[in-house]
């Protein structure tokens, strides 16, 4: 078994501490462990890393687990990604997300047999593709739309009013209103609703039918690492 | 931003101090019904456990066995919160018992996945659906099974369970009349609960029939 550099991202310190010795113990593996999102940065300058294991929900942060895996992806596109998580209803958004737009090489079920976790990261390490855990994969449900990509999110942005109307929504509080977007961009409520309108089509390719301003605000924090590049 | 003080508070009007003081009662209301929880449904789980385990005598294996029992149940009453407060999906019920099998340390041969699981049902039928995957992987684990799978299929309003293992199979004709298995034939909401030979074991199958309530692939908006 060879000793592979891992780097782990989990909010829940005393387990991630505990998950992290055991990866130790149990490969020789040297695991750089990190409990928020914005503590990957720093660990990226002692990769690059042979595998990320990263957690989806923080809470505590205004990140996801997905502002992690692109940043780690962006600066070391041949490091492995996983995800580690519960899988839960409140997660599963946000995975099917990270799933549908990164290389997720596969996704470990945090309450599965320890051993049967570091089996499945043992497989990866070695060059094999392990399956998603099947507590996960019940949770995924749909099918990708053939053409989503990270590149898709620019036909989110057809003209420069829908720039404002996603930074609106990114930068509102929860539970956004119409009041609140107007506010923000100095549009005229109708025009606000129009560019929603117009955006429709392109937000079924996210898997988004009908949203409302709410759920598109979501989706925006969600997958704010894929709108970044066109605000 | 300065802090407020107990004077400005006292200064706003008689409505915005109702309002507050509503606020403050709902959130104190809140708080109370997480206490009241926490002490009903996980501590008195946790004590169980506790004493389930002083009766057995402690070894790692009967302490990680129990603590496996421990996170099952409250899984099963999580997701019957869930089922309450409006309903849940097909994949929500079915991941409770394939971390179950999971925990015991089965093998899973083959678990549904793909856009059934995003099927919301409505309290009732979920609570129908979650019955028979309790009773029917219940039944494969108590039979020994090393390995078990769960398949799952819809056809209008009929949604199929069927469960695989290796355990070797039984007669279905021999089982006592008044055990979980035979009971899910006597309700009106199950159908032609069957069992068949399958590659390296046996299935049980059975149709649980879910009224007009049912949403498909909502849970993606």
């Amino acid at each position: 078994m060879s000793v592979s550099s891992i780097l782990l991202v989990d909010d829940a310190a005393a387990l991630g501490e505990l998950f992290a010795r055991a990866l130790a113990k149990h490969g020789g593996h040297e695991v750089q462990f990190v409990a928020s999102v914005s503590e990957v940065d720093a660990a990226l300058t002692r990769g690059p890393f042979d595998l990320a294991i990263v957690d989806l929900s923080f809470p505590q942060e205004d990140a996801t687990g997905i502002d992690a895996l692109v940043e780690i992806h962006r600066e070391h596109p041949t490091t492995l990604l996983a995800i580690s998580t519960q899988g839960d209803r409140w997660v599963a958004d946000t995975l099917r997300d990270a799933v549908e737009l990164l290389p997720i090489a596969t996704v470990l079920s945090k309450s599965a047999p320890l051993d049967f976790q570091l089996g499945m990261i043992e497989s990866l390490l070695t060059g094999e593709t392990p399956p998603f855990d099947p507590a996960i994969t019940v949770m995924l449900g749909r099918d990708r739309h053939p053409l989503r990509t990270p590149e898709r999110f620019a036909e989110l942005f057809p003209h420069q009013g829908h720039l404002k109307l996603w930074e609106a929504l990114i930068a509102a509080d929860h539970e956004v209103t119409y009041q609140q977007v107007v506010d923000h961009t100095s549009l005229k409520l109708n025009t606000i609703k129009n560019y929603r309108s117009q955006l429709l089509p392109e937000l079924r390719v996210h898997g988004l039918h009908d949203p409302s301003l709410r759920d598109m605000q979501q989706f925006a924090w969600r997958c704010r690492a894929f709108l970044a590049p066109f605000l | 931003m300065a802090p407020v003080s107990d004077s400005a508070v006292s200064t706003l009007p008689s409505e915005a101090r109702a309002r507050r003081s509503s606020r403050g009662r709902s959130q104190a209301d809140e708080h109370e019904l997480r206490a009241r929880w926490l002490h009903d449904v996980v501590l008195s789980e946790v004590r169980l456990a506790l004493l389930r385990l002083d009766d057995r005598g402690g070894s790692v294996e009967s302490a990680r066995r129990e603590l496996v029992d421990l996170d099952h149940r409250l899984r099963v009453g999580q997701l019957n919160e869930t089922m309450l407060s409006g309903g849940a999906t097909i994949g929500e019920i079915v991941q409770v018992y394939v971390r179950r099998i999971q925990g015991l340390g089965v093998s899973l041969a083959h678990v549904t996945h793909g856009p059934i699981n995003t099927i919301r049902l409505e309290s009732f039928d979920a609570a129908n659906l979650q019955h028979a995957l309790s009773v029917m992987t219940s039944n494969a684990l108590n039979t020994g099974a090393s390995t078990v799978g769960i398949e799952l299929t819809k056809d209008g309003s009929r949604v199929t369970v069927e469960v695989v293992d290796d355990a070797g199979g039984f007669d279905l004709d021999a089982v006592p009349i008044g055990r979980a298995l035979s009971n899910l034939s006597n309700r009106a909401e199950y159908h032609n609960l069957r069992r068949h030979a399958a590659p390296r074991g046996s299935a049980v199958a059975i149709d649980v029939f879910i009224g007009a309530s049912t949403t498909d692939g909502t849970e993606c908006r």
